[in-house]
């Protein structure tokens, strides 16, 4: 009796242990990243920082506006193509493919979760980015195409996710639906997916999140020059391509160096910031 | 599954004796060489296919010594000399500044840069000024300089890059920067790649990294690149490289150090690698 009374308290003690370290590196990272980057601010005011287009840091200019603008360009560029296109395909799987499609498309579409993301990167810089050069013009280099690779990366997530979301429904209000009379379109667009509207607002949320925070595969066709969008064809650069690009050269404890860890800081920020409202989305949902 | 166990046991003990006899290759220590012991060595990539080689063929002949050697970029190989954490750091640019302060340089290679453009640009070379003009993005078509009717599309590396600045330094004259618009790549390798799939590229790269299978090397000034052009002082764009020491090195950097420098090992390796050899003069 003893000995399990000692063996459960130490399994207890080991996992309260791990779970405990996990927190700990968690706040450690926020900690790290916040106090590098915060300190920018002793050198550079936040205005220049959040509001100066230009980004040149050997002559001490750190306006990391192009980034931020850049960030937010390509990811609205990825959801605006991914977010219609995966939940057609999620309302098409889940309530009118049979079942052995469903099957065979859901398979595929895990595939994609695979792939790294360096080879997203190389295909779209060997065809997308000559194709877009020579049909649209511009450099090819840009946010067009890593919108378009960014599309096909969080693709799966919006698709699985909102599959998910719809099977959820409890059909009974479907059935009732089509009871009163509805045809299966009615059915889908006036019942079924306002009753899966959280989760599947929750899934383009963390597809967001996933492209926002994406590095290598837009590093590779963004084209990285620091000046803000002037069109969908030619290079400028994100927040996650801007770090890869200098964080390796610059001097630890250099103001460039700490400009680059507020880049990282702010993409912290974010990323928590979708989780929080990935949260309250679906608490939002449960409650109605 | 269909392989006997006893079979595939056999092809891991013979994978594992491959990969164990590769370790018993180095011979025993020798007694009566009085150099021993380890040092490290880190920084610019650029030169790291240099200092490799080097430390390869150094432990080769002296066999108690070690040196490891490892990439980091110039500013890292800089910033560890400086705090003691290596013996040598490995850069392209000369320390400035704070982190000058207690390092000795050592010229170890003359690094000639190239510039490239796609390889089917008829355009055979430029002037310095025109390239200049180029590259702050004054000249935008190739027609300007007697070339086809086709956009001008600036490669270049970022900012932190020892190279960028080789270039800002000596074809822009240290007046003004490399246009913003152009598109940055992070190593020689990209760069290189990025000029050979895009018509109206145009890049700079390492004369060691220069394949003439895939892009073209410009003339510059009406001068076509070569080790004799360098040498004669007629080939604009070159820089050198350094290895850092903390004060003046002693022992086993030192011995390292005259073995990099000495003209055995200039004159016979240092070309191979697309650098030009220390050892000789440039004329000026």
């Amino acid at each position: 009796m003893d000995r399990v009374r000692t063996a459960d308290r130490t399994a207890r003690l080991a996992l309260t242990a791990c779970a405990v370290l996990v927190a700990l590196v968690i706040a450690a990272i926020l900690l790290f990243v916040g106090s590098e980057g915060l300190r920018l601010f002793a050198d550079v005011s936040p205005l220049e920082f959040f509001f100066s287009p230009v980004w040149n840091p050997p002559l001490d200019r750190f306006g990391a506006l192009p980034f931020m603008v850049g960030s937010v360009v390509v990811t609205g560029i990825a959801l605006l193509i991914s977010a219609p296109l995966g939940l057609a395909g999620a309302i098409f799987m889940a309530k009118i493919a049979p079942d052995w499609m469903r099957t065979v498309l859901r398979q595929a579409s895990n595939l994609f979760v695979g792939i790294p993301s360096v080879v997203y990167g190389y295909i779209g810089m060997t065809l997308l980015v000559p194709w877009v050069r020579e049909h649209l013009g511009g450099q090819g280099f840009g946010v067009l195409v890593a919108g378009l690779v960014l599309a096909i990366m969080v693709m799966p997530t919006i698709l699985g996710m909102s599959e998910d979301a719809l099977q959820a429904v409890d059909p009974a209000i479907e059935e009732g639906s089509l009871a009163l009379g509805a045809t299966r379109w009615q059915t889908i667009w006036d019942v079924t997916l306002p009753a899966a509207r959280p989760r599947i607002l929750a899934a383009i949320i963390l597809a967001f999140a996933r492209a926002f925070g994406e590095t290598t595969a837009v590093q590779m066709v963004i084209g990285n020059s620091p000046v803000l969008v002037r069109s969908l064809t030619t290079g400028t650069s994100t927040l996650t391509s801007q770090i890869i690009m200098e964080m390796g050269q610059t001097p630890p404890g250099s103001p460039w160096n700490r400009a680059l860890f507020m880049m990282a800081f702010g993409l912290l920020a974010v990323s928590l910031l979708m989780i929080l409202l990935v949260r309250w989305v679906s608490n939002r949902g449960v409650a109605r | 599954m269909a392989v006997p166990r006893s079979r595939a046991l056999l092809a891991i003990l013979l994978l594992a004796a491959l990969v164990l006899s590769g370790c018993g290759s180095r011979p025993k220590a020798d007694p009566n060489d009085p150099l021993a012991g380890t040092i490290t060595a880190s920084g610019s990539t650029a030169l790291l296919p240099l200092a490799s080689l080097a430390a390869e063929i150094f432990m080769e002949e002296h066999l108690n010594v070690t040196v490891n050697v490892s990439g980091g970029g110039s500013y890292n190989g800089l910033q560890q000399v400086a705090s003691g954490a290596v013996h040598i750091g490995n850069s392209d640019v000369p320390a400035t500044g704070e982190l000058a302060e207690g390092l000795v340089e050592h010229k170890v290679a003359i690094a000639p840069f190239l510039i490239i453009v796609h390889p089917e640009n008829p355009v055979e070379g430029l002037t310095i000024e025109q390239l200049a003009a180029i590259l702050r993005g004054e000249l935008t078509n190739w027609r300007e300089v007697g070339g086809p009717d086709l956009e001008v599309m600036v490669v270049s590396r970022q900012q932190s890059s020892g190279s960028r600045a080789t270039i800002v330094e000596t074809v822009l004259g240290g007046e003004g920067d490399i246009t913003p618009q152009a598109l940055v790549q992070d190593s020689n390798g990209k760069v290189l790649t990025t000029v050979q799939y895009t018509p109206g590229a145009i890049g700079y790269v390492d004369a060691s990294y220069y394949r003439p299978s895939k892009v073209k090397a410009l003339a510059l000034d009406g001068v076509t690149y070569s080790q004799e052009a360098v040498l004669a002082g007629q080939w604009p764009i070159y820089a050198y490289e350094y290895m850092y020491t903390k004060g003046e090195p002693t022992g086993l950097t030192r011995a390292f150090l005259d073995f990099v420098l000495s003209p055995g090992f200039q004159e016979e390796y240092v070309s191979e690698l697309g650098f030009v050899p220390i050892t000789r003069e440039i004329q000026r």
